[in-house]
């Protein structure tokens, strides 16, 4: 056993072996707390982003219709001057936010975009849909964006305690018991060997 | 250079040239191309192969636009450069005065947002100017400022006057909407000196195409949230447009209430504006552009071989291009046909 070899069968090592067992075993349960946390967290999640998804797709279905009604109606050269001129385009900040240590992205809204241009009324309808739709869209994003972290990490976290729960701790199981083993082996030895020498004396004396 | 020639012969050219037109027929083929090598491909078998050949195969939607515009203005400025002194000023400001309005309005707003000379000049309808000295000078404005500044001396010398509320509120529909008062002036001049027995259709024209224009900008800006709002830009515009009275605007522009506005409205404008009660600016845009070929191919059943018919034969030109643009994009866009075919004119 390759885990086995270069280990010293001493007292000291099995208590050294016991106490990293034990931190080890703690780590796990806190793993497993983490892992229960995270797929309770990914399950809501999921369910939010499905709904919230369904009925955002159907919004920007209609927010691509009146677009594609004002680029029909324009033309693409008028269509694209008019969108080309607003100024106060969108601006955001990108903060990061953590939830059992997994970092993700908070989008705050700094600059909404602002029309004071004469967009044509077929194109104003279409920006108007848009923009009511932009914080939904950001805060989807920035949904999507968590629920594939936690996704992540909860797979990370599962690997984790699985490789410890399937291998190291039983590793370290294997190697205390093999030093135990070997201690009581070399215990029963001395204490035959004490026996023996106890009898050599008495032989001696009687 | 040919100088105007008798009406007669105008009208007989614009006959002749009628031939050039695309069928209902040709244009249905057209518009079920399957891709754009087959749209292309359709439109080398019409008149329009003489500017498309021009084009790099890998053409999208907006260099096929450029392409079909300058055919237009090509047969525009061929009719109206033989038309007679009479019947010009009319077809000159509806025509190329308007193209080049729409122009005006695209270097102002490259300028307002700061885009770049090249990409203004990209976006320009392949026009000659007209009322302007040049382009160039406009699109190395440094700012909105500066072509306003430039424009100086022409008849959009009134965009000065609008200027300080531009500055003050950063508002650029102002000076849209004041080039839309430019050419609704020069629209009801031009009718003015047109013969006396044109003058109605002429002023049913201007009312429809300006009335729904100025309606439609009302509604926009509203609709949009632009922060600055005020009734009495836009209050002008209508001044020669009796179907739409000038507190139409307010109730637009101040309180929102767009079914209030339409009641208020007469015939045949409250009819072309019906859809924006349920959004549709699209449909506004159609019924505005029917109604007008409508009113024009009425006064050619009356007087065949009179000034109608060299009006409906440019409308008709122009009503082809932009249909074929529609077709262009919605291909480019990979359009089912059945959805870009609800905003075609002619078929």
């Amino acid at each position: 056993m390759s885990s086995i070899s270069g280990i010293r069968p001493t007292k000291g090592f099995l208590f050294q072996m016991k106490k990293r067992l034990g931190f080890i075993e703690r780590g796990c349960e806190f793993l497993k707390l983490k892992r229960d946390h995270l797929a309770k967290e990914l399950r809501e999640s999921l369910e939010v982003m499905r709904g919230q998804r369904q009925l955002l797709i159907e919004q920007l279905k209609e927010a691509y219709e009146a677009l594609t009604a004002a680029y029909l109606t324009l033309g693409p050269m008028e269509a694209r001057s008019q969108t080309r001129s607003v100024r106060r385009r969108l601006k955001v900040d990108v903060l990061p936010l953590s939830t059992m240590g997994v970092l993700y992205p908070m989008m705050k809204i700094l600059e909404k975009p602002s029309i004071d241009v004469e967009l044509d009324a077929s194109l104003a309808k279409a920006a108007e849909k848009i923009m009511s739709l932009l914080e939904q869209l950001i805060h989807l994003a920035e949904f999507e964006a968590r629920t594939e972290r936690i996704a992540d990490e909860l797979g990370k976290t599962n690997r984790k305690v699985n490789a410890l729960e399937n291998i190291v701790i039983p590793q370290f199981k294997n190697i205390i018991k093999f030093i135990e083993d070997k201690i009581d082996e070399e215990s029963l030895d001395e204490l035959v060997r004490l026996k023996l020498i106890g009898g050599a004396l008495a032989r001696r004396r009687g | 250079m040919k100088t105007a020639l008798s009406p007669e012969y105008v009208i007989v050219r614009c006959h002749a040239m009628s031939t050039e037109l695309l069928s209902r027929e040709e244009l249905l083929e057209i518009a079920k191309a399957r891709d754009e090598a087959d749209f292309r491909d359709r439109m080398l078998a019409t008149p329009y192969r003489l500017v498309m050949e021009e084009l790099p195969p890998d053409a999208r939607a907006i260099d096929y636009e450029g392409a079909i515009y300058t055919l237009l203005m090509n047969r525009v400025e061929r009719v109206i450069k033989v038309a007679p002194e009479d019947f010009k000023a009319y077809l000159r400001v509806y025509f190329p005065l308007k193209f080049e309005i729409f122009n005006l309005k695209r270097i102002l707003r490259g300028k307002h947002a700061g885009r770049d000379i090249a990409e203004i000049r990209d976006s320009l309808l392949p026009l000659s100017p007209l009322e302007i000295s040049d382009y160039k000078s406009l699109l190395e404005a440094e700012d909105v400022e500066g072509v306003v500044e430039a424009l100086r001396g022409t008849i959009y010398t009134p965009l000065y006057e609008r200027l300080e509320l531009y500055r003050e509120h950063y508002a650029l529909w102002v000076l849209e909407a004041e080039l839309l008062h430019i050419f609704a002036e020069e629209l009801e001049r031009a009718a003015e000196s047109s013969p006396r027995r044109f003058r109605d259709l002429l002023r049913s024209i201007t009312s429809i195409r300006v009335g729904v224009d100025a309606l439609l900008l009302a509604v926009s800006v509203s609709t949009v949230g632009c922060e600055y709002l005020d009734p009495d830009v836009v209050k002008p515009i209508l001044e020669h447009v009796v179907e739409v009275p000038p507190e139409v605007v307010e109730v637009i522009m101040e309180r929102g209430e767009i079914g209030e506005a339409l009641g208020l409205l007469k015939h045949p404008i409250d009819e072309v504006m019906e859809p924006i009660l349920e959004g549709d600016a699209a449909a506004v845009r159609r019924r505005q552009e029917e109604r007008l070929m409508t009113l024009v191919e009425e006064a050619v059943k009356m007087r065949y071989f009179d000034f109608p018919y060299i009006l409906w034969f440019l409308m008709r030109c122009e009503a082809e291009a932009r249909d074929l643009v529609r077709i262009a994009w919605g291909i480019d866009q990979k359009l089912p046909y059945e959805l870009f075919s609800r905003h075609l004119l002619l078929i």
